[in-house]
Formats: C-alpha cells, structure tokens, sequence
C-alpha cells in the first residue's frame, strides 16, 4: 500500500513510491501491454526495480509517484517527471495505467496533478511529453490536457517488429496559467 | 598532438582525442563564441576535463564515439565532433561538432559531419543520426541541410542562453536517406 499522498486532485492523488510498491511496478513495467506504450525493450529484475527506485529517490533530476483514485487505497499507475533541467527549467513526463483500468481519466488526472507539481512547485517553465504515433489513446490525452505538438520525431522508436514515429507535445508555464 | 586518424576525408579526418588534446578541447568548451551554441552554461576546468575524458572518451561502453576534426595538411586540431547518446533498439544517435572560432571554416565542419555520420550508419549500424541546433545558428543549420539531415520539430523554448529563452530545432538523417561520403 502506497504512502501518504503527496499531490491530491479529485480522481486522484500522487504518492511517493515506497520500496513495497516495487512489486507492483515491477509486475507492470514487464507487462507487454503496458511496456509496448513505453517502448521498453529491456526486462527488469527485482535488482533493477530497486535501482530504479534509489535513482528517482536520490537524483534531482527524476521523480516518480504512484498514481491512486481517490476512491481507492492501490495504485494503478505511475508517473516520472525525469529529465530535469533546472538550468533551462525543462523536464518531460511519462505515465502508465495497468491495462485492467485503462480509459478511467487516471492518465489525465495524474498528468494534471504532475503539472501543477512541475510549474507551481519546481518553477519549470516547459514540461515535454513524447507518444508514439498510433498510440491514440495517449495522444487524446495529452490534447485533452492542452499539450501543443512541435513535431514529429521519424522512426525514433522501434516496438514490434518496425519503426515507429514519435510525437513531441510540450507545455509552457504560461500556457498553463490559461486553463 | 591527437591520436591517429581513424576516418578521413579530403579535407580533413578524424583522430582519436589523447589526453594532450584536453587543453584545446577546455578552451573551446568555455569559449563564449562556443558554448552558447551548444548551451554549455558550466565552467570547464582541468579536473572536470580529465573526469570527462575518463568517463566518457576512453570508456569502451559502446556507445558514443569522439573524434578531433584536423585538416589533412596540418597536425594540429581545429574541432571537435561528437556521436553521443546512441539508443538501441532505435538505433540511433546524435551529433554534435565545434570548430576553434580562429579556424571557423564551414567547409571543415560540413566534412567533419559527413565523416561521423559516415561512421554512425556505415560502421555502427545506426538506423538514425539526430542534431539539433538554436534555432538561430545559421551556419550550423546551413552545415547540417549540406550534409542532407531534415527538421523534424522546432522545440519551443528549449533552452535558457545568455538571458534567453530560445528555440531549438531538431534535424535528422535516415540511413536510406544517406548518401555515403
């Protein structure tokens, strides 16, 4: 059971990663259908899990929190701000919702709490967001959230077999301050 | 004095970066004329330089690869080119180059990218060879479109420079793309 929430919304709220959630995220960074969307490529042990864990816990420049509905005690997803630059205030965000769940807005709302947590609490001034192409569900809701597309990466992924483009979707502070 | 020349063109190859060349690359790195471009903001000194060279230069991993740019009729280095971040299974990477503003010559740097992107796609089996530029370095931009990269994105107020916010533009080669030089 995940720790006390540190960014609340209505649908749901932020909690920092405790080293019994490993298991969890463990089961579903390995999940095809959740790592095909991320498009990783590498399996990742109990070692590495705790790796993982002792790197967002230490480094400046990521940070990961387990996505909870409000409704409930588990989580069922995560969401990394990583890539901070404090320098030029950018950093990029990446979410994942367990398959069972999908389609509940738990994307949207923890994309929205991270936001609020980036421009208001860590002073960035841009927060990026890259999906693959096809991937309509993600990129419905980054659009959903007011993300503004800056182009197309060609081939930058390779998932199943082929290349995949990718779309890059950026925020900037005072985009933000419009919702 | 650098090392070997490990890939050669007609104007100039690249060498292997020796540890005698950390002086040139220091002062290039907190050159103003320089690393605005490549949005350096740190000072460089001799331990960071050793630390880098260590690190990243001498460290088989695999991964990058650093070249000095020297013009065939010379000893002496005038740049530096640099294939750095390689992702697999994506397999591709990214350039960056500097030349000394005393020898800035486009014609050094163009060459000195079409031999690196040379070796990223024909020797490393990169699928993809990525570079970005502030949107407002022409010439860097100019070398780039010779070579035969595309933009892909303009990167909005990527990047903080001398009291700026300013864009970044993202340009990219395919393997099929490329010509062989």
């Amino acid at each position: 059971m995940p720790g006390s929430a540190f960014l609340r919304g209505d649908e749901a709220s932020l909690h920092p990663v405790e080293e019994e959630d490993l298991d969890f995220l463990r089961r579903y960074r390995n999940d095809p259908d959740v790592r095909m969307g991320l498009t990783v490529a590498h399996p990742q042990n109990a070692y590495e899990a705790e790796q993982t864990y002792e790197r967002h816990t230490k480094d400046d420049s990521s940070i990961s929190f387990l996505i909870v509905p409000a409704d409930a005690d588990d989580p069922v997803g995560e969401i990394v701000l990583f890539d901070i630059d404090e320098t030029h205030g950018t950093g990029e965000l990446s979410a994942w919702i367990t398959p069972e769940v999908q389609g509940n807005g738990y994307a949207t709302a923890g994309t929205q709490l991270i936001l609020r947590y980036a421009f208001a609490e860590r002073r960035l001034r841009k927060v990026i967001a890259r999906s693959l192409v096809d991937n309509a569900a993600s990129r419905a809701t980054l659009n959903q959230l007011g993300m503004t597309e800056e182009g197309i990466q060609r081939h930058e992924k390779y998932v199943g077999g082929d290349y995949h483009d990718v779309v890059r979707y950026s925020m900037l502070r005072r985009e933000w301050g419009e919702r | 004095m650098p090392g070997p020349a490990f890939r050669r063109g007609e104007s100039v190859a690249l060498h292997t970066v020796e540890e005698e060349d950390l002086e040139f690359l220091r002062r290039l790195r907190n050159d103003p004329e320089i690393r605005f471009g490549m949005t350096f903001s740190r000072p460089e000194n001799e331990r960071t330089m050793t630390e880098w060279f260590e690190k990243h230069i001498s460290e088989t991993d695999g991964k990058g690869a650093q070249f000095l740019v020297v013009p065939v009729d010379r000893e002496s280095p005038v740049g530096f080119v640099s294939l750095f971040d390689v992702r697999r299974p994506a397999s591709h990477g990214e350039v960056a180059y500097y030349v000394d503003p005393e020898a800035q010559n486009e014609d050094y740097t163009t060459e000195a990218t079409e031999l690196l992107v040379g070796h990223a796609i024909e020797e490393r089996r990169l699928h993809k060879v990525v570079a970005r530029t502030t949107a407002g370095n022409e010439a860097s931009r100019a070398v780039l479109r010779k070579v035969g990269f595309t933009k892909e994105e303009t990167q909005r107020e990527e990047k903080f420079v001398d009291g700026e916010f300013v864009d970044v533009v993202r340009h990219s080669i395919l393997e099929d793309e490329w010509g062989g030089r």
